[in-house]
C-alpha cells in the first residue's frame, strides 16, 4: 500500500490537475464570448428599449394625426355649416327689396316689358274692380257723369276726342272716349288733361293702333287712384 | 319687481329710438330735383322758337301761344309731388301745366296724370302751380306738360323752374 498506494494518489492528482487546467483553459478560451453574451443582452434590452419609444412615439404620433383628422373633419362641418346658413339667408334675403332690386337689374328688356304690361292690366283690374265695389254716391255720382259729359261733349269735333261713355261711383270715374285719325294719341292725351273738369288723379290706357279705345280712369277731387304695388 | 320694471322701461325706450330712427330715414326716402326753365322743349308747329332769360324759358310771340314738355328724371318708385314756377305777364290767359307719368307698353300708351293747373291773374312776381302725386310704371318717364301765353302789351310770360319729388 504504501509506494503503490502514494503513486496511484499522485496519478490521480495530477490527472484531477490536468481536468482542472483543461476545464480552466476551456473556460479562459470561452471567457471572450461570455461578455459578447452580455451585450447581445443588453442590445437585446435596449432594443426593447428603443422599440418601446417607437411605439410609444408612434402611438403619440397616431393620436396626432388622430386629432387632426377630427379637427378637420369638424372643420369642414363648420365650413358646411356657414354654407347652408349662407344660402338660407340668402334665399331668405330673396323676397326682400335688395334682392327684387337685383332681380330688377338682371330682367332683359323683353322681360321688362312683359312685366309692365302684367302690371298695367293689373292696375286696370285693380281699378276695375274698385269700381265694382263702389256704390253711387247720390250727392255726387250724377253730377259727376253730368260734369264729364258737358266737358267732353264740347270737344265734339273741335279737338278730336269724343266721349262714348262715362259711369261714376263714389270716389272714382270712368270714361271711354275714341279720338279721330287726325289727332295723334298723344295730342289725345294732352286734350284729356286739358278737359279733365276737376283735380283729380288719372290714369289713362290709348290703343295705338284703335283709336276708338280709350280708357280713362278718374278719382274725385281730394282722392286718390288705388295703385297696384310694384 | 322693480328690475323688471327698469328693464322694460329700457327696452321701450330703445324701441322708441329705434322707431325715432326708422322715421327719419323714411322721411328722408324722398328724392327731389329741381331744373331750369331752360330744360322744357317746344312741341307744336306753329311756335317753336322760345325766349330764354337767365334760363327761364319764355313765349316772345305776340300771337301764338307756347306749348311746351318738360321733362324730369326718374330714379326712384314714383312722385309724391311737385311744382312748377311761374311768372305770368298776359291779363287774362294763364300759363298752364300737368304732370305726367308715361309708358309705352303692349301697343298702347299708359300715363298717369294731373289735371291742370293754372296761375292766377297777372304779376311780375313767380307764382308756383303745385301737384300732387302721380303714379309711375319702372320704364315710365316724367314731364310737365305746359303752354304759356302770347305776350301781352310786349311783356313775355315764363316758367322759371320746375320740380319734381319722387318717393322710394
Amino acid at each position: 500500500m504504501n509506494q503503490q498506494t502514494k503513486k496511484i494518489a499522485l496519478l490521480g492528482l495530477s490527472f484531477s490537475l490536468i481536468l482542472i487546467g483543461i476545464g480552466l483553459s476551456t473556460q479562459w478560451q470561452q471567457t471572450p464570448a461570455t461578455p459578447s453574451h452580455q451585450t447581445v443582452a443588453s442590445t437585446s434590452t435596449s432594443v426593447t428599449h428603443q422599440d418601446q419609444a417607437t411605439t410609444e412615439a408612434m402611438a403619440a404620433l397616431k393620436t396626432q394625426i388622430d386629432r387632426m383628422e377630427s379637427d378637420r373633419r369638424a372643420a369642414e362641418r363648420r365650413t358646411a355649416a356657414m354654407e347652408r346658413e349662407l344660402a338660407l339667408l340668402h334665399s331668405q334675403s330673396s323676397p326682400t327689396d335688395q334682392s327684387q332690386e337685383s332681380t330688377e337689374s338682371f330682367l332683359s328688356p323683353e322681360e321688362e316689358l312683359r312685366r309692365t304690361e302684367a302690371q298695367s292690366w293689373a292696375q286696370v283690374e285693380l281699378l276695375e274692380g274698385a269700381i265694382h265695389a263702389e256704390t253711387a254716391d247720390p250727392q255726387w255720382t250724377t253730377l259727376a257723369e253730368a260734369t264729364l259729359k258737358e266737358a267732353f261733349l264740347n270737344t265734339q269735333g273741335e279737338d278730336g276726342l269724343q266721349l262714348l261713355e262715362a259711369s261714376c261711383r263714389t270716389t272714382l270715374c270712368r270714361m271711354k272716349l275714341s279720338r279721330d285719325e287726325s289727332i295723334s294719341p298723344g295730342e289725345s292725351f294732352r286734350q284729356l288733361t286739358h278737359r279733365t273738369p276737376w283735380q283729380g288723379q288719372s290714369f289713362v290706357r290709348i290703343d295705338l293702333e284703335n283709336s276708338a279705345d280709350i280708357v280713362v280712369y278718374l278719382s274725385r277731387e281730394g282722392y286718390s287712384l288705388p295703385q297696384v304695388t310694384q | 319687481m322693480r328690475h323688471h320694471r327698469i328693464l322694460a322701461s329700457v327696452k321701450g325706450l330703445l324701441a322708441a329710438v329705434g322707431l325715432m330712427i326708422i322715421g327719419v330715414s323714411q322721411a328722408h326716402a324722398v328724392d327731389g330735383k329741381e331744373y331750369a326753365g331752360s330744360a322744357c322743349v317746344p312741341y307744336g308747329t306753329n311756335n317753336r322758337y322760345p325766349s330764354y332769360n337767365f334760363s327761364a324759358i319764355g313765349n316772345p310771340s305776340a300771337t301764338q301761344w307756347l306749348y311746351l314738355d318738360c321733362p324730369a328724371v326718374h330714379d326712384a318708385r314714383s312722385i309724391s309731388s311737385g311744382w312748377v314756377r311761374v311768372m305770368d305777364l298776359h291779363y287774362y290767359s294763364d300759363v298752364t301745366c300737368s304732370l305726367n307719368s308715361i309708358y309705352f307698353s303692349g301697343g298702347a300708351t299708359w300715363g298717369w296724370g294731373t289735371p291742370e293747373r293754372s296761375s292766377v291773374g297777372s304779376s311780375a312776381n313767380t307764382q308756383q302751380l303745385a301737384f300732387g302725386g302721380v303714379g309711375a310704371s319702372d320704364i315710365a318717364h316724367y314731364y310737365y306738360s305746359c303752354r304759356i301765353p302770347p305776350t301781352f302789351n310786349g311783356n313775355l310770360s315764363y316758367i322759371t323752374s320746375y320740380q319734381v319729388i319722387e318717393n322710394d
